[in-house]
């Protein structure tokens, strides 16, 4: 149920939806712009067909009359009046008493008029709308109408033609959207599937074809081909790097080897000795920073990582805390894991650990005696977050984002010990799970907070 | 032979190959004819005899044919490759320890040798004390020592049972992390241990660390074993600790060593 919801929410907030609503959003305006075009035109045509047939009845009234007088109209009414006739008419003297006519007395206003029902005929019979002619006569009124019904009910068709158009035009945009969305989220859906595999480490993988040879297929022609281009990039970037690393061995190895057999020299004098160890010394740290920079490119490159399995994160963090507690007392910090349930997230456990382990030890390097060092995590949102936090000289906003970059070193730090590399690889190793890591204001202190999604 | 060092470290880097005991016998399976040769000079400095082989086919032939004590076996070999060659011998159930040389392309290879059956791997470049130190280590293993329910050194009992520790009868209140780091010193007397094999073993990290995590593990258990902690285990500048002993024959006889 909570996925067919999903689903639905994910369709109408798909762009095509949105998309298909707002054109039949357009239509329905235009439609019902056209349609009251057509209707105000034949009412007006209906209107001037009444209108002509009502001034031609007056004039044959007033022709067969022959004076304007109250007293010369009269008989002509009342004589059309006797055959129950198609027109209304209503002649009524200047008091508004009704002389001749089958209506109800009318202010008199000259011109053409609209009356409502409530100047039916005497007789009672219901007429909903008269349109008619009123003249001002000399000592009265004269006014003759016709049923404006088939005005009206022009106006009510329009009305109900323009609700039905309305409704339609609704149910089909919506319809037509819905089905839209859902074969264009399809296509999507299997594109980033695609993506999420190859994002998982399966570089092989390639967007499948519908065979239609429509306009996804072709995007995911390009993609394929973009794909195909990243996969060699990539494979010989592994290539570079094993290269590197293959060629350095030797000339290096030969020269620890040298240093070796120097030490080992037996006319080399104490001093010496010393000097060698301590290049030696220096030769192990370059190495050491050279294959952490290669793991780091790895691990970047996702090109590092075993298959992913369960890691029991909260175990991993006491671990890590029971670790290095020893370490931060001396140093007369204190180091503790908050409590957590049990939280599982899909990682590389060894990649995670030293994460972890990065994150710590740049606590406990960077933060004065007294200190308090805090690691807790707790299960958000199907996140798994893990936070840093001591109270100690924190990082000004403005380096946050710049010391995840390889070899920075903040000028404070200079003389802590550290490859500069720690940072650049716990953010690698992250982004490597699916999750993002942010510096940010412990007040005081630095806080850092990891989130790592729990599911595949 | 010449000695490392003239002073104190030369005498417990010779991981207790004393004259009581036939040299550890190692097959080296490696193609780069120098790389080889430098192995061999520098390991025959700790008493460790090499043969080489310089491919995964006659590595495979010699291992198959003699009894080794250990083996290390470079990952990337012509033709039939290091991993190979280890999937081979596993198979045939031949138990000897291997070692595996890599290069410094990282965890996906170090996953891929443990997963493989090897025993211990190494990135080159290496130090040659820290090879020796681990192939010693890895020898040690391998022998009967490892049937023993208790290692007894200069007064100290470990029970690799109940994992009580005493020293002259008196019951010491050890950290399991420190039981661990002792119970590596005690396995291996007289080997200079690295703070890398000190970091995989106790805590089963490998990757680099920035503090002196060893260093204060090491401290606290010195302070823990009592005054004469630091003569226990000494540290051996540039290359790791060492658990030194009256009981150990390699400190008897180091001096007496040509």
């Amino acid at each position: 149920m909570k996925h067919r919801l999903d689903r639905l929410y994910r369709i109408a907030s798909s762009l095509s939806f949105r998309i298909v609503l707002l054109f039949a959003g357009l239509l329905i305006v235009s439609g019902l712009f056209v349609v009251l075009l057509a209707a105000l035109h034949s009412q007006h045509s209906m209107e001037q067909q009444i209108r002509r047939a009502v001034i031609a009845e007056v004039t044959e009234i007033l022709s067969s009359a022959g004076g304007r007088n109250l007293a010369d109209i009269q008989p002509v009414i009342q004589g059309l009046v006797r055959h129950e006739p198609e027109f209304f008419y209503l002649l009524q003297d200047d008091s508004q008493r009704v002389v001749a006519g089958n209506m109800l007395h009318l202010h008199p206003w000259p011109g053409l008029r609209w009356l409502s029902r409530e100047h039916r005929r005497p007789s009672g019979e219901r007429t909903q709308m008269i349109f008619g002619e009123g003249v001002l006569l000399k000592d009265g009124y004269l006014f003759v109408g016709l049923n404006a019904r088939s005005l009206t009910e022009l106006r009510r068709d329009v009305w109900m033609l323009l609700g039905w158009g309305v409704i339609g035009f609704a149910v089909l945009g919506v319809g037509g959207g819905t089905l839209l969305s859902a074969v264009i989220l399809g296509r999507i859906e299997t594109i980033s599937v695609t993506a999420r595999q190859i994002m998982n480490g399966d570089m092989s993988r390639r967007i499948p074809y519908q065979g239609g040879d429509d306009e996804f297929d072709h995007l995911s022609h390009s993609l394929n081909a973009m794909l195909e281009k990243n996969e060699q990039l990539i494979a010989s970037l592994r290539q570079v790097s094993n290269d590197i690393a293959h060629d350095m061995r030797r000339p290096l190895s030969r020269l620890r080897q040298r240093l070796e057999m120097a030490a080992a020299f037996q006319k080399v004098s104490a001093e010496g000795r010393d000097m060698i160890e301590d290049a030696l010394d220096d030769l192990d740290g370059a190495l050491e920073i050279f294959s952490s920079l290669l793991r780091l490119s790895q691990i970047e490159a996702r090109i590092a990582t075993d298959a992913l399995s369960p890691v029991p994160l909260d175990v991993l963090v006491c671990q890590i805390v029971e670790m290095y507690r020893p370490l931060a007392e001396d140093r007369g910090q204190s180091l503790a894991a908050g409590d957590a349930a049990p939280i599982t997230v899909l990682g590389d456990i060894v990649l995670l650990s030293q994460m972890l382990s990065n994150l710590v030890e740049n606590a406990i390097n960077h933060t004065p005696a007294g200190s308090m060092i805090m690691v807790t995590r707790q299960v958000r949102d199907d996140c798994a977050i893990l936070v840093v936090a001591d109270n100690g000289a924190g990082i000004p906003p403005e380096s946050r984002e710049k010391v995840f970059d390889r070899f920075v070193r903040l000028d404070a730090s200079r003389s802590v010990p550290g490859s500069g590399l720690g940072l650049s690889m716990a953010r690698a190793i992250v982004r490597l799970h699916g999750g993002t890591i942010v510096l940010s204001d412990n007040d005081p202190g630095l806080r850092c907070t990891i989130s790592i999604p729990c599911g595949s | 032979m010449s000695c490392l060092r003239s002073g104190g470290g030369c005498r417990y880097c010779r991981a207790g190959m004393s004259k009581k005991y036939s040299p550890i016998r190692l097959l080296l399976v490696e193609d780069d004819a120098d790389m080889a040769a430098y192995i061999r000079e520098g390991l025959a400095q700790y008493d460790i005899a090499v043969t080489c082989a310089f491919d995964g086919m006659e590595g495979l032939i010699h291992i198959l044919r003699e009894p080794w004590d250990v083996v290390v076996l470079d990952r990337m070999l012509p033709g039939m490759d290091g991993m190979q060659v280890l999937t081979r011998l596993r198979k045939e159930e031949i138990r000897t320890p291997v070692l595996v040389l890599t290069t410094m392309d990282g965890v996906s290879s170090r996953v891929e040798g443990l997963r493989g059956g090897a025993d211990d791997y190494l990135v080159k470049p290496f130090a040659m004390r820290e090879l020796a130190a681990r192939v010693v280590v890895l020898v040690r293993r391998a022998g009967p020592a490892r049937a023993a329910t208790a290692l007894r050194i200069a007064g100290i009992t470990l029970d690799l049972l109940s994992r009580d520790v005493t020293r002259f009868g008196v019951k010491l209140q050890l950290q399991p992390q420190e039981i661990k780091v002792l119970e590596y010193f005690m396995h291996n007397p007289g080997v200079i241990l690295s703070r890398k094999m000190l970091l995989h073993y106790a805590w089963n990290v490998d990757f680099p660390v920035h503090t002196n995590l060893v260093e204060n593990h090491i401290s606290r258990l010195r302070d823990k074993l009592g005054p004469d902690g630091r003569q226990l285990i000494r540290t051996v500048r540039g290359a790791g600790y060492i658990m030194v002993s009256h009981d150990c024959p390699s400190f008897d006889q180091a001096d007496t060593a040509p």
